[in-house]
Formats: C-alpha cells, sequence, structure tokens
C-alpha cells in the first residue's frame, strides 16, 4: 500500500517535472484548412509570440502562411537571429506540416517551463511557413490518391503535347475513396508478371524459364479524352523544388521545372520572404521520405562548399543523425540524385544561409532484421500493426478499355505517410533537430572593452566581440561572395576623435590592421562559429564612449565605457 | 571672378564639345506616339507590361494573332536608340509590304524598346553612360546602397573622366589619342603618371570613386540561360528583374513566335554564336549514378572521363540511332548545361551569315565594327536555348574598325593571302613576307624561312595561314584596339566631336585633377544619320529572313479505294520554308510541340490503319516531309475531315468525300 501510494506520488512528480499541455494532437493529420484553424489555435493561446500573416497565394488561390515565433519584451523579431522553417513544397509530403505546427506548439507551451526553451525563445526568432504547396495538399488529403500523387503544384501541364491540358487524369472507378493499381490477368506465358504463391496480394516477376499470367496497367483510371491512352495527362503541374534562382535549369535538363525561376507564386513567396528577413541565419525544410538529413550542393556543377561552412554543417547534421535515429547525414548531389533548382542551393548559395532538408520518415519494417524491407514483411506491417486497413485488397473490376481487371494496393496514407502512433515521436525527434539548429544561431557577445592611456589624452581601446554558437554570422560563402552586408563594429563618443583602428591580428603583441578609410567603423565582415575577433582603436578624447556591433543576422549589441 | 570665366569659357566651347546629332532621336514618348500614328485596322499597340521604373514596356502587334508570329525585339540594352529607331523603320516597311499584298499568313510582334528604364538617360543632364537600370544595388559589398555615384563636377553635362597626376599612378596618356589614358607598360620603358577615375567624388569616404552608383541590373545579362551567379550586376537571381520577366511571360504566352529578330548591341551574324564551348567537358572526370549504372552496365565506382563515356554510350546503342555528343552527357549527369549551339543550328546561321554579309556589301555597309557576340544570360541566348526559337540577333551601328595601315600597304594582306595558291606564295620575296608577318608580332621561331619550308612542303597551305592569322589577329584585338578604334572614328567621322579636353578642376578631395574624355555613348550611339543609312540592312536583311521561315503545308494527297470497300488515304505533311521546322535545340527541349493531325471520321467509319491523331514532332528544311496514311472503312456518309493544327503554323483543314473516289 505505501509502496503504491509512493509510485503515485513519484509518478505525480515526474508528470510535473516533465509536463507540457500541447494544445493540438499529433497522432493525426490535418487537412489546408484544418492547419488554418490549428494556426488560430495556437495563437489564441499565445497571442504575444505569435503573429500569423498571408505571404502569397497559390495557383489555384489558396493563402501561404507564415508564422513568426518570438518574444516582443526581449526585442523585435528582426532584430535577432532567426530560424525558418517550411514544410509540404510537395503535395504529398504532408508530414513535415505537422512537425511545423508541433515545434510552435511545444516551443511556446514550454516556455517559462524549461530554462532552455525559454532562453532559446527570448534569444531568437523563429518564421515558419507550414505548407508550402496548399493546393497539392489540399488535392492529397481531400480527393482520392495514392501516396505518390503528387508532388507538384497545379498549374495545368500538357504532359502529353496534344494540345489539351490535364485531360486524362487518374479516377477512383469503384468510388472507394483510393487510386490503387490495376493488375490484369492474362493467358499463361503474355504476362510477366506471377502472384506469390504465399501471398496473391503480392506480385512477382517471372524467372527466366517460368510463364506469367498476370501484367499491371498502371494507376487506377481510364482513358477521358478518348485519344487510346489511359491517365497520359493527369492533374498539374510544377515540382516547385525544382524552380528556386540557384542553378535552375530548363525543363529539358531539370524534369518538372517552371518556364522560369520562381514562375509559381508559391516559391517565389517564400523567396521573397527570404530575401526581405535578412535576420534569418539558418533554414529547414521538410520532406519525405527516407530519413536524411540533406545538404547541398544539389549539382556538382557549381563548386564545393567552402570549408569553413562545411565545418558548421557537418557539426549540425552528424548531431542531428544522433537526434534522428535511422537518420543519414547526406549531400544531395553526391549521396542522393542531383537537384537543379532547389530550396536548399538557393537559400544558401544565393543568401547564404545554412541550410537543411530532412526526408521524414523511415517505416520500421524490417521484421527480421536482416537490413533488407520485402514485399511479404510490408505485407506483414498492414496485417499486424495496421491490421489490414493500409491496403486495398485486389478485387474485380469492369474497365471500359481493359475489360476485366483487378484494382488493389497500398493506400495514400502508408509507405512514405507516418502512421498517427509514430507522428508525434517524429515530430518531436525533427523539432528537437530545429530547436538544436536554433540554439546554434549565431549568439555574439561583446565579451570585453579594455582602456589603455598611451599618452596626453590618447587610448588605446581593445574590445573582444565572440560568438558562442556554432552557427557563423556570415557564412564564409557569403563573405567570399559578397552576399548581404559586413558585420561592423563602430566606436562613438561625443569628444572622441578616432585616430586608427582595426583587427587584431597578433592579440599578445597588441598588433592590428589598420583600416585606412572610416576607422571608427571598422568592417569586420563576420564572426565564426564559436569564434572572435579582437578590435583595436587608438582615441584621442574623454567621456562615454559607446561600442556598437552590428550585424544582419547576428543583431547589434552595444557597450559602454568612460575614459 | 574666375568662376565667371570658367563658365563663360565653357560657353564659349560649348558647340565644341555638344554632340550635334542629338537632336533627331526620339525621347521614349516621342518614339511610342510614332507606333501609335501608324495604327491601322489590323495593328494594335498594347502594353504588355511594366518595367523595373514603372514605365510601360509596349507591343505593336501587326497581323492575326492566331498566325504565325515573328518576334522583333529591340533595344535590350536600353540605351540603343538606334536600335529602337530601326524598329521604327523596319515596321514602317512590313506595313507598307503588307499593303503591297506581301507577309500574308503571318503576324508580326514588335517590342521597339525592350527595356525602357534606360531609353531616355540620353536625353538627361548629365550625360552618364551607364548599361544598369535603376534597383538599387550594394554594387561594393559595404552594406551600403547606391552611396557613391559620379557627379559632373565641371558641369559640362557629362560625366566623363578624372586624371590626377600621383606618384603611384599607373596610367600614361595615348599620346596618338590624348583624350584616353592608356595603362602604363613597364617592360616597354614607361612609367605610369596618372590616376584614373570616373568624374566625382568619393561620396562615402572610403577611398573609392563611384564605385557605387544608382542601382542597377543589366537586364540582358538577366536572363536565364547561362546566368552568371554572384556576379552583382547580372541580378541576385535570373528573372529577379520585372523588365525580364514582363518580356519572358509575354513571349511564353505567344507560342506562335517561330521566328525572333532582336535589334540591339549583339550582331550573331558578324559575330557566329560560339561552338565547342563545352569541349573542356570530354577531360571531366565524372561518376554514374547507380540508377543509369545498372542499365548500362557501367561500374558506378568508377570514375569515367566525360568523353570514355561518349563512347561507351554510342556503342551500347542505347542512343536509339542519335549520336550521343559530350553536352548530352554532361547535361544529363547534371555537371553543366549546353553552353554551344548545335552543330546542325550552327549550319543554318553560318549560311544566314553568309547571305547578311553579301547584302551588307551590297547596301555598301561595312561589316567591319566592333560588334558584340551573344551574351551570356541574354534574351538571344534565352530564345535559342531555353526555346529552340532561331535567333537572329543585329545591331544597327557599332564603333567601326580603325582602319589598319597594312591594308593601305600595297604589299601582302590577309585576304591576298587566302587567295593564293603554294607557288604564288613561294615566288613572293622575303622582305614582302617579312614586312606582312611583322604586323602580327609572332614569335621569334615563326619566320620567313620557317614558313617557306612549311608551305613548300604543304603542311602549310596560304589559306590555312590567312585564316589562322586572322584568328591571331581577332585574339591580340580586343580592347587594346578600342582606343585605335575610337580615334578614328572621333577624327575620321565626327570630325573631333564627341571628346571633351582635359580642363583642370580643383578637386575637393583629390586636389588638382584634370576632368576630360570621350562624350558618353559616343561609341554606342552613333549621329542620327547613321540610323537611317544603316537601317536598310536590318529592314532587307528582314525581309529575307521572313521569307525563310518553315511553311508547313499539305501535299501529295492521294486516295484510293481497295478491295472489300476499304479506302487508303496518304498525304504528306510538308516544309516548303528554307529553315527547318524547329532547330535541333528545340527538338532537345520541351518546347518542340508537334504538329496534330487530327483525322474526323462519321461515327459509323472504322480507322483500320493509322492513329486518329497524328503528332509529327518536327520537320527538317525545305522539302522535308512526313507520310501519313490511313486505312479506312467507312460507313454510310462517306465524307471525312483532316485538320491540322499548330500554333507555328497556319491552320488547315480538308474535307474528302470517299464516295466520289473510284
Amino acid at each position: 500500500m505505501r509502496k503504491k501510494i509512493l509510485s503515485v506520488f513519484v509518478l505525480a512528480l515526474f508528470l510535473t517535472s516533465l509536463s507540457y499541455s500541447l494544445i493540438l494532437r499529433y497522432d493525426r493529420y490535418y487537412n489546408y484548412k484544418e492547419v488554418f484553424q490549428a494556426l488560430q489555435k495556437i495563437k489564441s493561446k499565445y497571442p504575444k509570440f505569435v503573429k500569423i500573416e498571408t505571404i502569397g497565394k497559390s495557383y489555384q488561390g489558396r493563402d501561404l502562411w507564415a508564422v513568426t515565433i518570438n518574444n516582443p519584451d526581449t526585442g523585435k523579431a528582426s532584430d535577432k537571429p532567426a530560424m525558418y522553417v517550411d514544410a509540404n513544397i510537395h503535395g504529398n509530403e504532408i508530414q513535415g506540416t505537422e512537425v511545423t505546427l508541433y515545434i510552435m506548439d511545444y516551443l511556446l507551451s514550454n516556455y517559462g517551463k524549461v530554462k532552455k526553451i525559454t532562453d532559446l525563445v527570448n534569444r531568437v526568432a523563429f518564421y515558419i511557413v507550414p505548407i508550402v504547396n496548399p493546393d497539392g495538399r489540399a488535392f492529397f488529403m481531400d480527393k482520392p490518391n495514392t501516396p505518390s500523387t503528387s508532388r507538384i503544384n497545379k498549374k495545368p501541364i500538357d504532359d502529353d503535347r496534344d494540345g489539351l491540358y490535364d485531360e486524362d487524369d487518374y479516377d477512383d472507378l469503384d468510388g472507394d475513396g483510393n487510386i490503387v493499381q490495376m493488375r490484369k490477368k492474362v493467358k499463361p506465358g503474355t504476362g510477366y508478371l506471377k502472384l506469390d504463391p504465399k501471398d496473391p496480394r503480392i506480385m512477382v516477376r517471372v524467372k527466366p524459364g517460368e510463364k506469367g499470367d498476370y501484367i499491371m496497367l498502371g494507376l487506377e483510371g481510364i482513358d477521358n479524352d478518348g485519344d487510346g491512352l489511359v491517365n497520359e495527362d493527369p492533374l498539374g503541374g510544377y515540382d516547385m523544388n525544382r524552380t528556386f534562382g540557384f542553378n535552375w535549369m530548363p525543363p529539358f535538363i531539370q524534369y518538372g521545372t517552371s518556364d522560369y525561376p520562381f514562375e509559381p507564386s508559391e516559391t517565389y513567396a517564400i523567396a521573397k520572404f527570404l530575401i526581405t528577413h535578412k535576420n534569418i541565419a539558418a533554414t529547414q525544410d521538410f520532406h519525405n521520405s527516407g530519413g536524411m538529413i540533406l545538404r547541398g550542393p544539389g549539382a556538382n556543377n557549381m563548386g564545393r562548399y567552402p570549408f569553413a561552412d562545411v565545418k558548421v554543417y557537418d557539426y549540425i547534421g552528424k548531431e542531428g543523425e544522433k537526434l534522428l535515429p535511422g537518420y543519414d547525414y547526406m549531400i544531395s548531389w553526391k549521396d542522393l540524385y542531383p537537384v537543379f533548382g532547389g530550396f536548399n542551393d538557393f537559400s544558401y548559395r544565393t543568401l547564404g544561409i545554412i541550410s537543411f532538408t530532412n526526408e521524414l520518415y523511415q517505416a520500421q519494417q524490417d521484421f527480421n532484421k536482416d537490413g533488407k524491407v520485402t514485399p511479404e514483411e510490408r505485407m506483414k506491417w498492414n496485417d499486424e500493426i495496421l491490421h489490414g486497413a493500409g491496403f486495398v485488397n485486389w478485387h474485380h473490376y469492369k474497365h471500359p478499355q481493359y475489360g476485366d481487371i483487378e484494382l488493389g494496393g497500398w493506400k495514400k496514407m502508408t509507405t512514405r505517410v507516418t502512421p498517427g502512433f509514430q507522428l508525434e515521436e517524429l515530430c518531436h525527434r525533427n523539432g528537437a533537430f530545429v530547436i538544436f539548429n536554433a540554439f546554434h544561431l549565431p549568439d555574439v557577445k561583446i565579451k570585453e572593452v579594455k582602456k589603455e592611456k598611451i599618452g596626453k589624452g590618447l587610448y588605446r581601446i581593445r574590445v573582444l566581440i565572440m560568438n558562442d554558437r556554432m552557427i557563423p554570422t556570415r557564412t564564409q560563402h557569403a563573405v567570399m561572395k559578397n552576399i548581404g552586408k559586413p558585420d561592423y563594429v563602430r566606436i562613438r563618443g561625443k569628444n572622441l576623435k578616432v585616430i586608427s583602428g582595426g583587427i587584431e591580428y597578433d592579440h599578445q603583441l597588441k598588433k592590428y590592421t589598420p583600416q585606412k578609410h572610416h576607422p571608427e567603423k571598422i568592417r569586420i565582415n563576420s564572426i565564426n562559429g564559436m569564434g572572435f575577433k579582437y578590435i583595436q582603436w587608438i582615441v584621442k578624447g574623454k567621456g562615454n564612449v559607446k561600442i556598437i556591433y552590428e550585424s544582419e543576422k547576428g543583431g547589434k549589441r552595444v557597450k559602454e565605457i568612460k575614459i | 571672378m574666375k568662376k565667371i570665366t570658367v563658365i563663360f569659357l565653357i560657353i564659349l566651347l560649348m558647340p565644341f564639345f555638344v554632340n550635334a546629332q542629338k537632336s533627331d532621336y526620339k525621347n521614349y514618348r516621342e518614339l511610342i506616339s510614332a507606333f501609335k500614328s501608324l495604327s491601322s485596322s489590323y495593328t494594335k499597340l498594347k502594353v504588355i507590361g511594366k518595367s523595373d521604373s514603372g514605365k510601360n514596356i509596349y507591343a505593336f502587334i501587326v497581323g492575326k494573332e492566331n498566325l504565325p508570329a515573328v518576334f522583333i525585339g529591340a533595344n535590350i540594352s536600353g540605351y540603343d536608340l538606334a536600335a529602337s529607331e530601326a524598329a521604327l523603320i523596319l515596321s514602317k516597311d512590313i506595313l507598307s509590304k503588307i499593303k503591297n499584298g506581301e507577309y500574308k499568313d503571318k503576324s508580326f510582334i514588335i517590342i521597339p524598346v525592350m527595356n525602357p528604364d534606360l531609353y531616355d538617360i540620353y536625353f538627361k543632364k548629365p550625360l552618364e553612360k551607364r548599361v544598369k537600370n535603376f534597383t538599387p544595388k550594394d554594387d561594393d559589398g559595404d552594406g551600403l546602397i547606391d552611396e557613391d555615384p559620379p557627379e559632373d563636377l565641371n558641369h559640362d553635362g557629362y560625366i566623363t573622366m578624372m586624371r590626377v597626376k600621383a606618384v603611384d599612378g599607373n596610367y600614361v596618356e595615348d599620346k596618338s589619342f590624348p583624350y584616353l589614358l592608356k595603362k602604363a607598360n613597364p617592360i616597354k620603358e614607361e612609367r605610369g603618371v596618372y590616376k584614373y577615375y570616373t568624374e566625382g567624388i568619393d561620396n562615402d569616404g572610403d577611398g573609392k570613386y563611384n564605385e557605387d552608383s544608382k542601382g542597377g541590373v543589366i537586364i540582358n545579362n538577366n536572363f536565364p540561360v547561362l546566368f552568371k551567379y554572384y556576379k552583382k550586376s547580372s541580378g541576385l537571381y535570373p528573372v529577379s528583374q520585372k523588365t525580364t520577366k514582363t518580356l519572358m511571360t509575354f513571349v511564353l504566352k505567344h507560342k506562335n513566335i517561330e521566328l525572333a529578330y532582336i535589334i540591339d548591341r549583339t550582331n550573331n551574324m558578324i559575330k557566329l554564336p560560339e561552338m565547342g564551348r563545352s569541349s573542356k567537358l570530354g577531360d571531366m572526370p565524372v561518376k554514374v549514378p547507380e540508377r543509369f549504372g545498372k542499365f548500362l552496365g557501367i561500374d558506378t565506382k568508377k570514375k569515367y572521363k566525360i568523353s570514355e563515356l561518349v563512347k561507351i554510350l554510342n556503342e551500347s546503342g542505347v542512343g536509339g540511332g542519335m549520336k550521343i555528343t559530350p553536352q548530352m552527357v554532361a547535361s544529363f549527369l547534371g555537371v553543366a548545361p549546353p553552353a554551344s549551339i548545335d552543330p546542325k543550328d550552327y549550319s543554318y546561321y553560318k549560311e544566314l551569315s553568309k547571305q547578311y554579309k553579301d547584302l551588307a556589301k551590297k547596301e555598301k555597309i561595312s561589316i567591319d565594327r566592333k560588334v558584340k557576340g551573344e551574351e551570356d544570360g541574354s534574351i538571344v541566348k534565352w530564345f535559342y536555348f531555353n526555346l529552340g526559337i532561331p535567333t537572329i540577333a543585329v545591331d544597327v551601328w557599332s564603333l567601326p574598325k580603325a582602319k589598319s595601315e597594312k591594308k593601305q600597304n600595297k604589299g601582302l594582306t590577309i585576304e591576298k593571302l587566302k587567295k593564293m595558291s603554294k607557288d604564288d606564295f613561294l615566288k613572293l620575296k622575303d622582305s614582302e613576307i617579312e614586312s606582312f608577318m611583322k604586323g602580327f608580332r609572332m614569335p621569334p621561331s615563326f619566320n620567313v624561312k620557317m614558313i617557306r619550308k612549311m608551305v613548300e612542303s604543304g603542311r602549310l597551305t596560304p589559306l590555312k595561314m590567312a585564316s589562322f592569322l586572322e584568328k591571331y589577329q581577332k585574339r591580340s584585338e580586343g580592347k587594346k584596339s578600342l582606343n585605335k578604334d575610337l580615334k578614328s572614328y572621333i577624327e575620321n567621322e565626327l570630325k573631333g566631336k564627341g571628346v571633351v579636353k582635359w580642363q583642370r578642376f580643383n578637386h575637393p578631395q583629390l586636389g588638382e585633377v584634370e576632368i576630360g574624355g570621350i562624350v558618353p555613348f559616343t561609341d554606342e550611339i552613333p549621329p542620327y544619320n547613321k540610323v537611317e543609312e544603316n537601317s536598310k540592312l536590318v529592314t532587307n536583311f528582314f525581309d529575307m529572313l521572313v521569307k525563310k521561315t518553315p511553311s508547313v503545308k499539305l501535299e501529295g494527297l492521294k486516295v484510293k479505294r481497295e478491295n472489300s470497300g476499304v479506302y487508303r488515304v496518304n498525304f504528306y505533311i510538308v516544309n516548303e520554308g528554307y529553315l527547318p521546322f524547329y532547330l535541333n535545340m528545340a527538338k532537345r527541349n520541351k518546347y518542340s510541340m508537334p504538329i496534330l493531325v487530327k483525322l474526323i471520321l462519321p461515327k459509323d467509319a472504322i480507322l483500320i490503319e493509322g492513329k486518329k491523331l497524328v503528332k509529327i514532332n518536327d520537320l527538317g528544311g525545305i522539302g522535308s516531309a512526313k507520310k501519313v496514311s490511313y486505312l479506312i472503312y467507312p460507313g454510310k456518309n462517306k465524307k471525312i475531315k483532316i485538320k491540322i493544327h499548330h500554333e507555328k503554323i497556319v491552320d488547315m483543314e480538308k474535307s474528302i468525300n470517299l464516295g466520289g473516289v473510284k
């Protein structure tokens, strides 16, 4: 009895110490409208911290929202280093949106309760675009689809080049709310597939010496336009993650891109957002699937990333592998496939921002732990974990062109989409990765200001400025390519004359490189991750002196001394 | 007192350095109203959108919009007033030809000023040679925007140059033409005297003069083909500028454009597009991604030279008869985009170039001028590489090249050399060859004796030698000859106008300086009378081109009744025009939409052979034909119809009554 009471007490203690009440549920998915309601709910609970704005419209006219999470008591969002997060640029890759909702919900519900979160929310700003492709999400969630239809936006494209647009999409023939596969039994010897003798739901390719009696006829659909072809011109559109304005290539090189960079209003809107919010020092976008933490280059024709930045990427990426079990830190072009005009190339190469792309979710279907997932194991997942809810069993259908066929296959909310019971953990761990990333946004401090009298009314002022985090105030790439404003440190005083000044190259011997022009405003370009700079001035005068550090991504710092 | 004298002097000297040519060019408003006055029932002047500075961009459209269209785009540079004037003259010519019954079945889209933001700067004081638009930009990367523009310090209405004597100066006066300085060459024992700046003060006190003037982006570098990333004047990203976007969206909407004629500083008929630009790719080692490697049986762990892959792929037969080139492999692997014109397309350009030059000779317009070749990120490259449209770029006027003294020389010239036989050459005196070779500053090993030997042995023909020397000369020319060309132009054609004499000025930062040099745009904008003269070539060559556009026809229709009441219908879709219906570049990219041949049958007829919708992807040049064939079992009503559609051709329809066929 006493033991029980004690354990209840311990449990209660545990609950209070770790409890945070999220206001949304993360075992389910939100469609476009529900995401809007969810955002409103978060805003109404934490009105002071949340700003929701519409930053553009989709092709079909839906709003693109950007949410700012900021504590106004500690300063304006635009004055703080910021972390940008977006998701769902590919219509069918939905779960990133839930991750973004979770991040907002989690940060705000832990604010004031957990020190690390409180400090972070006080120090940095978050900009979050939960859905980059609203039409794609609405289409995927509200209409019958497969797990892979579709990643694109909804601008009509003449896929089969017959002068008509989107005239032959897939069809939910049996009206069960799913687009699945079509298969047909044919005369033995005329097919290339047969049924798996152990599980007739699975199709296997015939081996040499065998006769096949099944063929596949593609995704569920009919010849809508009477041209003799089935599903040859489905809905939409552009692959928007190929439409960004860095290393953009035309459609015949990069499949799926638009006629010119930023043609889709959606990607144009987020590019404009990034360009105008110059305090963004890190970006994260979410895709599915496969369990990857990706960085650029997207293609290898534009050279490698500079060494100093690779160090930052490697640090965050490798830590991410630890926070996200099963995820691999990879370089897009080398380890995955080439991408021209992708988001994270643009944000790093054009704007100089440290950028990661996560491919969310790996189903844990390797039941026998041999490192491979077989079709049988996938079926086991359906049968024993999802209890049959993930797969449409093959059933007869009379097709107007193909005659007697069978329909069947995986439902859209499987394979790439995380099941509800795993979603919250996925949200939390990826959220933790974003928080880790945001923790490493530049944190610049004027650590010390020393003065030394060297002559009559003549002083040597020495200032130590330090970045306590891994992300630089300006990436090496940005410095090399003249992207953004350089960091400056100024010295100011009413009765002060600045005679000389510069960055120290030998602190111990008090040596510095004099800046020829405007010595009162020293151009320091950047402060590296965990880096520092010593500035030295020779000044004449007396009274109050202000040291001012200014940086687009590092913020503004002021320190005052008296001489 | 002193000031007054200076002003008085300036007024007195005014006629000497004010350009008399100016008065005749129209400003933007006047130019557009000149187009308005051309309007008739079959023309339309419409605003297609805005420029970056908020100016309207106009298109003058002649003919029905559903007809195949020729696009005429002038003045993408913005300051090229002559190009816009030529577009006006060309428009008038088109209208008069239409009146005479020519140009049937064609429409014309004329954008007289593609980049209006820089148009009126020519009429403003002070006149500054600027090529960038006015989009605010931090040129020098100091975090400040447009903080150090030039100033007209001496108030002569021009932004010219300043020179100041300095111990560490590295420029000297060009003795033959004192209005220009040149870099001192210490190897030739020249000691630098001057520092050389554009006219103005150091507004932001950073020690640099006029390094961050107002704006901007060069619109003709903002197009997405071979866009120069990180180059500030190209823009932050391709199509970042409103002007560029307005032009591109307009062109993309007009799928009937079959030919583009760009009138600006570029002339790709004199300077043909570059070939073999990515030939270096052959040696670049690359890995093949696994998904392709498996399929082709290539080791994906090994690195291959692109040239090796080309060989493997061509031997494997994956091309299906198409020859695989290094450029194709490179762009497929994502190593590099195509940077060179397709060889077959090039042969068309080359032929057109020949005809252009012949025409110029006939019109007595010199082609010996400093034209620009196709620039990276330009509208010309975009039209060709992304849209696959034949794109001819011509200039109205460019700085004439100084006549080389050697030509006046009665001795040997490159032209003479070209026509010489081996024996002719060997008959020349040593001294003749020597004085000829002197002009090229060849390495000493390349002496008369050696050349004689090579020609004797047949390793070198006079023609080969001439073309080699020509290339060598061109390479060593370039910027160096600008001074010479300008001098000769100003002295011989402008009779000394277009320059500002060096005058002392007390500069607030530099102390005593001299201000002077060349009047802005002297080397870019010709005297107005040149426009009319040179437009003849622009107009007549255009006329030639229009008559060379593809012309797709249905020909050779044969209907035959076969056994059992079925009918065989055969015909050809044939190109009667000179240019192919799609260049090779268009075939490679997505923009080559097929010609649609639609067969319309009564409901009870049966199509036994053939397709109801035949897609003809492309046709070659003149005479290229594709056969279409149907086998039809007609119903009661024996009437069938063939409809042929494509945005770039005149739609056709043919009704056939099979009942009347024997």
